[in-house]
Parts: structure tokens; C-alpha cells; sequence
């Protein structure tokens, strides 16, 4: 098989010859020369162009691109993965591919989600929100802002956040004007710390 | 510090979801954006408080800027509205204090958007640059 690279600006001709058959002329950048020849047959790679599944992903929260395929969450460290957790892609929605290419790659999503279903339980993470009694003045702001509607104030007499049904985005630590919610792993002291640390003395020095 | 070669920091709160991984894109796709930006991860930008903006200000960031997801695509649904809601209100109260409000501001793009990622760190590095070192930082001093 031989390959031969062309400019975009100088596309090969093809001539239908009734006399002679087909001929194919294209400029070889690399040979600085213009080859011709006469095959037998010319097969032209047709474009793959994606359905439009815009409100199917919207739904999953997956993210496309400017040409309408699926962008998975890290081209080398999680090529099956989409950045939320336990969905995966497979085949010609994430770009246009051979056959192999999309049989192997939906093999990696099975066995990506085997990961998932193998098991018995499975640990979430720890970025979650919690509520300091103490401080909750019952003001509902949490319970209106939560895009998930966890957060409920019941006989408790104070907000209560269900570490399992809460998907750790935050927004009612940095909205709750008592400082009462406290977002794991990302808690205003840690926020704080960082910015402080790039501009610290000791740093630099 | 002169402003010929004048440096700016810059803080950008990044989403995981988007912005964050809009950079982690632009790098494996080997953009160049400048050092000057410094990147701090949130789970969402409804995570970001107005006193970790106005905290970094204080800490002496020549600009802050906030990046989530596009408006309408937040990974937990409205996030990204209340970031901007939040950056808009740092504006004014900059401006109040003497401190230009360009110096803060919120972007939206997607994690597909790596060329954008870096079109926006050149973007508000050359902004800040143009409106040479906060008065609050540590350049004048």
C-alpha cells in the first residue's frame, strides 16, 4: 500500500477516459512532483458525520464538541469514561472510527463498568455537604438552593444533609450566609489556604 | 516593580466538570497559555464563595477569574448562574473601593473547549497586563 500525501489547496483530478480508463493526477508535496496514474478503481472515503443527539446527551450530561462527537473525560488516563461517574461510550458518537477500533473500545467500556457492577457496595467519595447544628439558622437558603433538593429541615430543627443522596457541588456552602454547611474536601479554609500559598512570601523566597 | 515587565498573577477558579478539564485538555492537545494563571479546582463554580474572590484580591491577585460550564450545561444543573451572580456582585464592590471590576470575571466553556481555555488565559493575562498591578498586591510595595 502506498500512501501519498496532497495539498488541500491542489485536490488530485480524476479523468474518465472512455479510450484509456480512469486517470488520477495529484501533486506529491513531498516529491515536489506531480505523479499520475491509471487505476482500475477509485473508492472514495465517504464522511461520518454524527446523529443528532444533542437532547439525548444533554439528558446524560455528556459533553460533545464543536463537530458533535462525545468527548471523554481524559484522551489517555480514561478514554471509555465521561467525567460523571459510571457512564461510558463506545464507537462512531465519540469520532469516526474502524470497526476494530469500536469493537476494542467497547470492550474497554465493558470492562470499565464491570468495575462497577462486580461489586457488592461500592465507596463514594467524600465531597460531601455537612451542616453544623450549631450554627443553622433554619432560613431555608440551603434547602432553595440545592439543585438536587437533599437538603430538608424536619423535627431536627435544623438542616439535614443525606451524605448519600448529596452530589457534593457545593453550592449550599457557599450560599448559606451562617457559614453552617461545610463542603468535604473543599471547605473555605482549604479554598483559602490555596490562593494564600500562591501569593505566601515563603513560596517564592 | 515596573510595569515594562510586569508579571501578573492571576487566580482561576476552575470547575471540575468543564473548565478544569478544558485545561486539562489544552494541555494534552500541547497549547501553550501563559504561567501567569494559576489554576485552583472546584467540584462546581457554585462552589465559589464571594470571600474566596475577594480573599484572593486581598492575597494580592492582579485578576481573578472564574470558569464553569456553559450556561445551561452546568454539571449540577445552575451552578455556573450563581458563579456569575456571585462575580458580578465582586465587580461592584471593587468598583466601590476603587479597584477596577475588570479585574474579576466569570467565563463559561465547555471540557471539549481546550483551544478556548487557553484563548481566555491569554485573554485575561492580556487584560490585566493592560491594566498593570493591583493596587492591593504586592508590586507596588
Amino acid at each position: 500500500m502506498v500512501f501519498i500525501r496532497f495539498d488541500e489547496s491542489k485536490p488530485p483530478e480524476l479523468i474518465l477516459d472512455d479510450a484509456q480508463g480512469l486517470s488520477l493526477t495529484v501533486a506529491d508535496p513531498i516529491l515536489g512532483r506531480t505523479l499520475n496514474m491509471q487505476p482500475d478503481l477509485v473508492v472514495l472515503a465517504s464522511a461520518v458525520i454524527p446523529n443528532e443527539n444533542k437532547a439525548l446527551f444533554d439528558l446524560f450530561k455528556v459533553p460533545i464538541n464543536a463537530e458533535g462527537f462525545l468527548v471523554e473525560a481524559h484522551s489517555k488516563l480514561r478514554p471509555v469514561d465521561f467525567s460523571s461517574e459510571g457512564i461510558f461510550m463506545a464507537g462512531l458518537a465519540h469520532y469516526p472510527k474502524s470497526l476494530d477500533e469500536s469493537i476494542a473500545q467497547a470492550q474497554a467500556a465493558v470492562s470499565r463498568a464491570m468495575t462497577i457492577l462486580s461489586k457488592e457496595a461500592i465507596w463514594v467519595g467524600g465531597v460531601v455537604a455537612t451542616v453544623d447544628a450549631s450554627r443553622c439558622a433554619v432560613c431555608l437558603t440551603c434547602v432553595r438552593a440545592c439543585p438536587y433538593g437533599v437538603p430538608h429541615i424536619r423535627e431536627e430543627g435544623h438542616a439535614v444533609i443525606e451524605p448519600a443522596e448529596c452530589h457534593g457541588c457545593g453550592v449550599c456552602a457557599s450560599e448559606c450566609p451562617g457559614k453552617a454547611i461545610t463542603l468535604q474536601h473543599f471547605t473555605d479554609r482549604q479554598i483559602i489556604a490555596k490562593t494564600d500559598a500562591l501569593f505566601c512570601e515563603c513560596a517564592t523566597a | 516593580m515596573t510595569t515594562d515587565n510586569f508579571e501578573p498573577q492571576i487566580v482561576a477558579f476552575c470547575c471540575k466538570y468543564c473548565a478544569y478539564a478544558a485545561a486539562d485538555l489544552a494541555g494534552s492537545m500541547r497549547l501553550s497559555y501563559p504561567p501567569n494563571v494559576k489554576v485552583i479546582q472546584l467540584p462546581c463554580t457554585g462552589r465559589v464563595d464571594i470571600l474566596h474572590l475577594l480573599k484572593a484580591v486581598e492575597d494580592g491577585a492582579d485578576g481573578v477569574y472564574v470558569a464553569g460550564c456553559l450556561e445551561g450545561e452546568c454539571h449540577f444543573l445552575k451552578g455556573n448562574l450563581r458563579a456569575r451572580k456571585k462575580v458580578n456582585y465582586v465587580k461592584k464592590t471593587l468598583e466601590e473601593i476603587g479597584i477596577e471590576p475588570e479585574r474579576v470575571e466569570m467565563f463559561n466553556l465547555s471540557s471539549a473547549m481546550g483551544s478556548r481555555f487557553a484563548e481566555i488565559a491569554n485573554e485575561m493575562t492580556q487584560r490585566i497586563k493592560d491594566l498593570g498591578p493591583s493596587p492591593v498586591g504586592t508590586h507596588n510595595v
